[in-house]
């Protein structure tokens, strides 16, 4: 297993070669192609703006603008809903690449995660410009958490990445029944709702959902005032999420061998 | 100095996909219900070498494992039987075109081509406009991909595929590409490649090519090697196999 981390460090360049003409090809060359990139979370932004001011005012004590609190834990979540939802297909659909050509497979959903994370780097600039416009309390070394946040959340996504695109192979429904597993996941994250709002009880179980931590960092670093005082759930879950991605690595390798000939 | 590539005693078989389980509920399902486990016997005992400089041919009728051989030598399938010693870098060119985008032009693709089949992008950088040159397809360096030809898009990626050959190179029946001129230059590459001292695992159909390339060559017939012995033989062994038998499709023996 340890070999095999090591040996994908000498595939840096077909990693990087795969991401950006991923990125290429999505956003096909043309001069609106990475207005586009841009256009999709400002329109996105717009609308929860729209809806929330003017259609379904929602004064929250706290939450005011509420469609930037949203918009804070939408952009991870997306990233993080879109890489799973691709990994757990891009095995499958990358099956010709697995079958006829020698490099290694986990290849495939690392290139889907680092694709699905440059997608919300180009969210970033959007946020950026709404964050000062309403003059959000952004804090100077608050701010110097946000690279841990993504950090943990890339080693976290990864992790589900590698599990979900093996065990798919296997077995083929999971397409089906992730779908499912997102939009509940999505509704027991605090990401339209704060975690305050929660009841005690509630709360207990939102601790337990890893993505509430990732969500509340960015909602704490970026849209409430004062510190940051989740720093140490987040570093919890960045240990276990290194732990978890370890395993997920440690299954993949185990089924590795079965790959090329079941997809 | 000894063989590349030596091979001894491989097996391997698949599970017939009639039994193959696939979905979480087919798993539910079968724990308490276990289905017996067919299997296709694909390759039994098949055991060669490679030896230096040397070009190989291997003939086959269709099913008879050629491509299965081809890819537990590359190391894509892992045997289950036997032992595998290889001494080389191979590159194995199965398919052509494995991993092209057709929204992207040439330039790009010959990168994402590149690097799939292992080459550096340093390596790359100075290697794209021979691989345009010399599938004569500079004029279209910035045409995308679904615009191409089927001809002129497997001749990019003949040239990527030629281009990035490093000790072995291991060809699956993909020498008919593109038109004569273009499979004259390939051939010629081919043997430019052999006389530089490139070892070659050669899967054709062709009995002339077979025959032209190679010295030696193996027949394989329902998993097992017939034959091991000159080309030519071979060849007329082959053509002989099929006229011998041409109902029979069963591949392999289920067992
Ligand atoms: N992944 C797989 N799962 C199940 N069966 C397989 C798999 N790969 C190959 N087979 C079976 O193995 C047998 C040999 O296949 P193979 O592709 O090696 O034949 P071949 O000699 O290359 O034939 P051709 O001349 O048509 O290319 C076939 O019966 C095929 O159905
Ligand atoms: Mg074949």
């Amino acid at each position: 297993m340890f070999p095999n981390l090591v040996r994908l460090l000498r595939y840096r360049g077909l990693i990087q070669s795969l991401v950006a003409r991923e990125l290429k090809a999505r956003y096909r060359g043309s001069v609106l192609g990475f207005f586009w990139s841009f256009f999709n979370p400002l329109f996105l932004l717009l609308i929860y703006s729209f809806v929330f001011e003017y259609v379904l005012p929602a004064k929250v004590d706290g939450l005011e603008p509420y469609a930037l609190f949203m918009f804070c834990g939408i952009l991870p979540w997306t990233w993080f809903a879109s890489s799973l939802t691709e990994s757990s297909n891009v095995l499958i659909s990358g099956g010709n690449l697995i079958k006829k050509v020698l490099f290694p497979a986990e290849i495939l959903p690392i290139v889907t995660v680092l694709a699905n994370m440059a997608h919300f780097f180009l969210g970033l600039p959007i946020l950026a410009v709404f964050l000062i416009y309403y003059r959000a309390p952004l804090g100077f070394p608050e701010i110097l958490w946000f690279p841990v946040i993504v950090f943990v959340q890339l080693v976290f996504t990864l992790g589900c990445a590698l599990i979900l695109s093996a065990l798919t192979v296997h077995f083929r429904d999971i397409r089906d029944i992730l779908a499912n597993i997102l939009t509940l996941w999505f509704f027991a994250t605090p990401i339209i709702y704060p975690m305050g709002a929660a009841p005690a009880l509630g709360r207990r179980g939102l601790n337990m959902n890893p993505f509430t931590h990732l969500a509340v960092s960015y909602q704490e670093v970026l849209f409430y005032k004062g510190d940051f005082g989740h720093w140490k759930w987040l570093l919890a879950l960045g240990a276990a999420s290194l732990a978890f991605f370890l395993f997920a690595y440690f299954v993949f390798d185990r089924l590795r061998d079965t790959f090329a000939e079941e997809v | 100095m000894g063989p590349v590539i030596e091979a001894r005693g491989i097996c391997k078989s698949f599970s017939i996909p009639s039994v193959r389980r696939e979905t979480v509920r087919e798993h539910a399902l079968d724990f308490f219900r276990p289905r017996p486990h067919e299997r296709l016997r694909v390759l039994e005992d098949v055991g060669f070498e490679l030896r230096r400089g040397e070009s190989l041919g291997i003939m086959g009728r269709n099913g008879s494992g050629k491509s299965t051989l081809l890819k537990i030598v590359a190391g894509i399938y892992a045997p289950d039987a036997g032992t595998l010693a290889v001494h080389a870098p191979l590159t194995p060119i199965l398919e052509l075109g494995v991993g092209w985008n057709p929204d992207l032009d040439a330039i790009d693709n010959i990168e994402l081509l590149g690097t799939v089949m292992g080459m550096s992008l340093r390596e790359l950088r100075t290697a794209t406009q021979d691989i345009l040159a010399f599938a004569e397809l500079e004029r279209f360096a910035h045409l995308e991909l679904r615009h191409y030809s089927s001809g002129m898009a497997a001749r990019l990626a003949y040239a990527v595929a030629f281009r990035a050959v490093r000790d072995v190179l291991i060809l699956d029946e993909i020498f008919a590409v593109g038109d004569a001129g273009f499979k004259e230059r390939c051939q010629g590459r081919y043997r430019d490649l052999h006389r530089a001292g490139h070892s070659m695992l050669l899967v054709s159909h062709e009995p002339r090519t077979i025959a032209t390339f190679c010295k030696r060559a193996l027949l394989l017939d329902h998993g097992r090697i017939v034959m091991d012995g000159p080309s030519a033989a071979v060849a007329d062994r082959y053509l002989m196999l099929l006229t011998e038998a041409p109902a029979e499709h069963a591949p392999a023996a289920a067992i």
